[in-house]
């Protein structure tokens, strides 16, 4: 099956000031969210998200188009924010998670305080992944990426990529199962 | 087939599953209930994802850095690759002149004939010539000349007894009785 055109590739790579606003623009919030599920702390991300905008923007020359634009960005962010784990002292910042625009107004208060709650639970039992396979599951249960993208961001093979997403969603069973237990 | 493999393929596959996996899954109600158990898991965790307000005024500050980023004059262009071709080709000759002229320095027939007189010298020269262009025999020649006129006239000329005498009576090591 034939891939589909990178829509932004020959815009971004002739600097067009448009494309490059639409760019970020349409990019920013799933980079943050990505960068905020890696590093857990949202003030972090958004600095991540910052640098990864400013070092793709002076890499657009060297970038060859072998991959998207969008795994281009992500592979840029995914690399920063392992630097950041690696060298700063990480917060253990836990995510409150904001309530999420366009929220079903038929809820009730008590069943959203509940999903919330189950929420802030699965981004607990996230963090407690190891790195890769976490970054496997935020792309692509968060920001819908699929195997052969994740596969270019984190530069993985496509098997890699699809036996983490697993044992990641392994583990998370079997450490929820846990915590439910105790 | 085992159970994991039947697992993942179900699960991050395209839909296009080999007759092998699909069979297995027919068949095992635990591999069954772990696909459906991971599915649901998998649609729960898109659902956690945190929402993040939008900060408008940052936004619209991130995307001016990045657009001045990409197009300011001083960011990596092609532009500048000649200019880097030609620093890498300044840098390696300047290193190059560098090697040789210390390579010269210290050079064994330039510390031979610092010491040596003008005769010797010319030996020397000679002897370092024949090493270079002449044949293997004229080689072995002048390399004994060279040794000679090197450390000919440092090192005393000691007689066959005086060797003998320096040297001892020979150690056959109790081979021959």
């Amino acid at each position: 099956m034939a891939e589909a055109k990178d829509p932004w590739l020959d815009d971004i790579k002739a600097k067009r000031q448009d494309a490059l606003e639409a760019f970020v623009r349409a990019h920013t919030a799933p980079l943050v969210r990505y960068l905020a599920g890696m590093v857990r702390n949202r003030a972090d991300a958004e600095e991540l998200a910052q640098e990864t905008f400013l070092r793709f923007a002076t890499s657009l020359d060297s970038f060859r188009g072998d991959c998207s634009t969008r795994s281009f960005l992500f592979r840029i962010g995914h690399n920063l924010a392992l630097n950041h784990l690696a060298s700063a002292t990480v917060q253990r910042e836990i995510l409150t998670g904001e309530v999420p625009e366009g929220r079903n107004p038929g809820r009730s208060p008590d069943s959203d305080t509940l999903e919330e709650e189950r929420n802030i639970r699965l981004r607990r039992v996230l963090k407690t992944l190891p790195t890769q396979q976490r970054s496997v599951v935020i792309l692509r249960t968060w920001l819908d990426l699929s195997f052969r993208e994740i596969a270019e961001v984190l530069s993985l093979a496509e098997g890699t990529v699809k036996a983490h997403y697993f044992f990641g969603l392994r583990n998370l069973r079997k450490t929820l199962e846990v915590s439910c237990d105790a | 087939m085992t159970h994991d493999q039947a697992v993942r393929l179900a699960l991050t596959g395209s839909g296009l599953m080999p007759a092998e996996v699909k069979q297995h899954i027919e068949h095992c109600g635990r591999c069954r209930r772990e696909i459906d158990d991971l599915r649901a898991l998998g649609a729960e965790m898109a659902g956690a994802s945190p929402v993040l307000s939008r900060d408008a005024e940052w936004e619209t500050k991130l995307i001016a850095k990045t657009v001045a980023a990409a197009t300011k004059p001083g960011a990596r262009t092609s532009r500048s690759l000649p200019w880097r071709a030609a620093a890498a080709v300044f840098i390696l000759a300047a290193g190059l002149t560098g090697s040789l002229s210390v390579l010269r320095l210290e050079s064994p027939g330039r510390s031979i004939q610092a010491n040596l007189s003008i005769k010797e010298q010319q030996s020397v020269s000679r002897g370092l010539g024949t090493l270079a262009y002449g044949t293997t025999e004229d080689s072995t020649v002048a390399l004994l000349n060279l040794t000679e006129s090197s450390v000919g006239g440092q090192v005393e000329k000691q007689s066959a007894e005086d060797l003998e005498d320096y040297l001892g009576p020979v150690d056959t090591g109790g081979w021959n009785g």
